[in-house]
């Protein structure tokens, strides 16, 4: 546990906006890549006016991924003497830590109110994901060893090998995650596919196919964060961070010999702990889901089922909505939106909101999120 | 294993450092993969550090491997990353030396289809078309 085990007392989540993944995935035959930089003031837009704050009351800026250009972002919307900002790197793994540093400026006081933006245009522009290596190894890439989905497949299979699961538990998070998804207008993809129709898609890393891989598409998000006592008088019900963790997972390379476990336990640990909560006092859990192999990862690590029980909890507990007692990824990256996360953590808000209609959780009350990546990450939100 | 597509692999080099040359001209001109001993408490490690990741001391030497391995993991690329691998599919292991480092290498499509988990493997030394040389793994 760290020293102390107060915070985040008395932080909120008080505006969420976004932007209509689906359109902008049809739109094709652009003259160039989108400006991340339109897509994150649009989000910024659209969380101002959901939290009912005007844009003079923003005194805290973090900028994530394609608009790291801080400066150029607050230049553009007109913020120009902000207390606590800066811009974070593009990997997924800032999504989580992003809204962690927001909470610890509200607690300190370095700022009031932090709108943490995100965009990626990662489709438009073209970027090569996975061709890049892994950081951690450079002997890797140079035997045709691309990261991280590679690392990942390669998890998988020793994971098959550990505890005797199959491609198949994978095809069940796959088709769960694309129900989700066509329950959401702004999910990019809506059309359903079976597991016979999965276990038939081509491979990409084996044992890794098609649906098991993040999508790649562009948007931005926003998420603003202030006290729980400004929270009160604005418009929408208040969403409190009553849990925050993290735990680096540092090695070699992005491959964990332990699927990621240790620190998962870790953080979901004190998670539960500060809390107050047990995993299964979940009402809904959204996990980050570069592959869907790290939801099987992170359903052992968060503590749901034993190690190696992922596929067990999988078709005894259920993991979609209608079916499961806390319905898992009611918001994904391999069918809805790949925000890196973002799109995980506002799906916590609405969620406790009640504003996700025909995909909504019944009397949700706690959410969770849950990162498993070099810098393992969480929260647990609460209606309050 | 056809390494005459594997133009351009320097291509993908990391940056040497000043430090890091030992350990790469060793593997391309003597072909053996060193990987680094602490001389005051005989921790070993791979990938390279300049200092013992275990108790700090700069005393770091490289040290030959023995080569025996065991299968961690392996997978195998349909999808087409990089221009020096365009010919997919191919296959990647992933080896646990017997001195503790993994290793990542090049293992043929057949040997990796064959090889079972934790099987034993020794390293073989390959030759790119452009003459760099690379780690594949056999077994035993």
């Amino acid at each position: 546990m760290r020293m102390s085990g107060k915070f985040p007392s008395g932080v909120a989540v008080v505006g969420v906006g976004d932007v209509d993944y689906g359109k902008l995935y049809q739109i094709r035959n652009l003259p160039g890549p989108r400006d991340p930089y339109e897509m994150a003031a649009e989000a910024f837009k659209n969380a101002l006016e959901d939290s009912g704050l005007k844009k003079d009351d923003i005194d805290g800026v973090l900028c994530v991924r394609d608009i790291k250009k801080y400066e150029y972002f607050c230049y553009k919307v007109g913020i120009d003497k902000p207390r606590l900002i800066n811009g974070l790197e593009s990997s997924g793994r800032q999504s989580g830590i992003a809204l962690q540093y927001a909470a610890m400026a509200i607690a300190t006081g370095m700022a009031n109110t932090v709108a943490v933006v995100y965009s990626n245009y990662g489709r438009t522009a073209s970027f090569n994901y996975g061709g890049d290596g892994d950081g951690g190894d450079p002997f890797g890439i140079l035997h045709g060893m691309t990261s991280p989905g590679a690392q990942v497949a390669a998890m998988f299979h020793r994971y098959c090998h550990e505890y005797g699961a199959s491609e198949e538990s994978l095809a069940k998070l796959a088709v769960s995650n694309r129900y989700h998804a066509s329950l959401n207008a702004h999910s990019v993809m809506k059309k359903l596919f079976t597991v016979e129709e999965y276990m038939q898609a081509r491979y990409i890393t084996e044992p890794l196919r098609l649906y098991d891989y993040c999508l790649i598409n562009d948007g931005a998000v926003c998420m603003i964060l202030t006290s729980v006592e400004r929270a009160k008088d604005l418009r929408k019900p208040v969403v409190e961070m009553i849990a925050t963790s993290a735990c680096g997972d540092m090695a070699s390379s992005y491959m964990k010999e332990d699927f990621f476990y240790k620190g998962l336990q870790t953080v979901s640990n004190e998670l539960y702990a500060v809390a107050g909560v047990k995993a299964e006092d979940m009402d809904n859990i959204q996990i980050y889901d570069n592959f869907t192999t790290t939801i099987l990862f992170s359903l052992e690590g968060i503590g749901l089922c034993e190690r190696g029980g992922a596929g067990d909890y999988i078709d005894k507990v259920g993991i979609t909505l209608g079916r499961s007692p806390r319905p898992i990824n009611t918001a994904n990256h391999t069918s809805e939106t790949y925000m890196q996360g973002f799109n995980h953590q506002v799906e916590c808000v609405r969620q406790l909101r009640g504003e996700c209609g025909v995909r909504q959780v019944p009397n949700s009350k706690l959410s969770m999120y849950i990162c498993a990546a070099p810098i393992i990450s969480g929260h647990i939100f609460a209606a309050i | 294993m056809q390494e005459n597509l594997r133009e351009n692999i320097a291509g993908l080099m990391p940056e040497v450092t000043e430090f890091e040359k030992p350990f790469w001209d060793c593997l391309q001109n003597k072909k053996v993969l060193m990987v680094q001993k602490c001389d005051d408490c005989d921790h070993i490690q791979f990938p390279s550090s300049p200092v013992c990741s275990k108790c700090l001391s700069g005393a770091v030497s490289w040290i030959p491997c023995s080569g025996k391995s065991k299968l961690w993991s392996k997978v195998t690329f349909h999808k087409k990353y990089l221009e020096q691998y365009s010919d997919v599919p191919y296959s990647v292991a992933l080896a646990k030396l017997e001195e503790g480092p993994m290793v990542t290498g090049r293992i043929t499509n057949e040997n990796a289809t064959a090889a079972q988990f934790d099987a034993p493997l020794l390293i073989r030394y390959i030759e790119t078309a452009d003459g760099t040389v690379l780690v594949e793994f056999v077994p035993e």
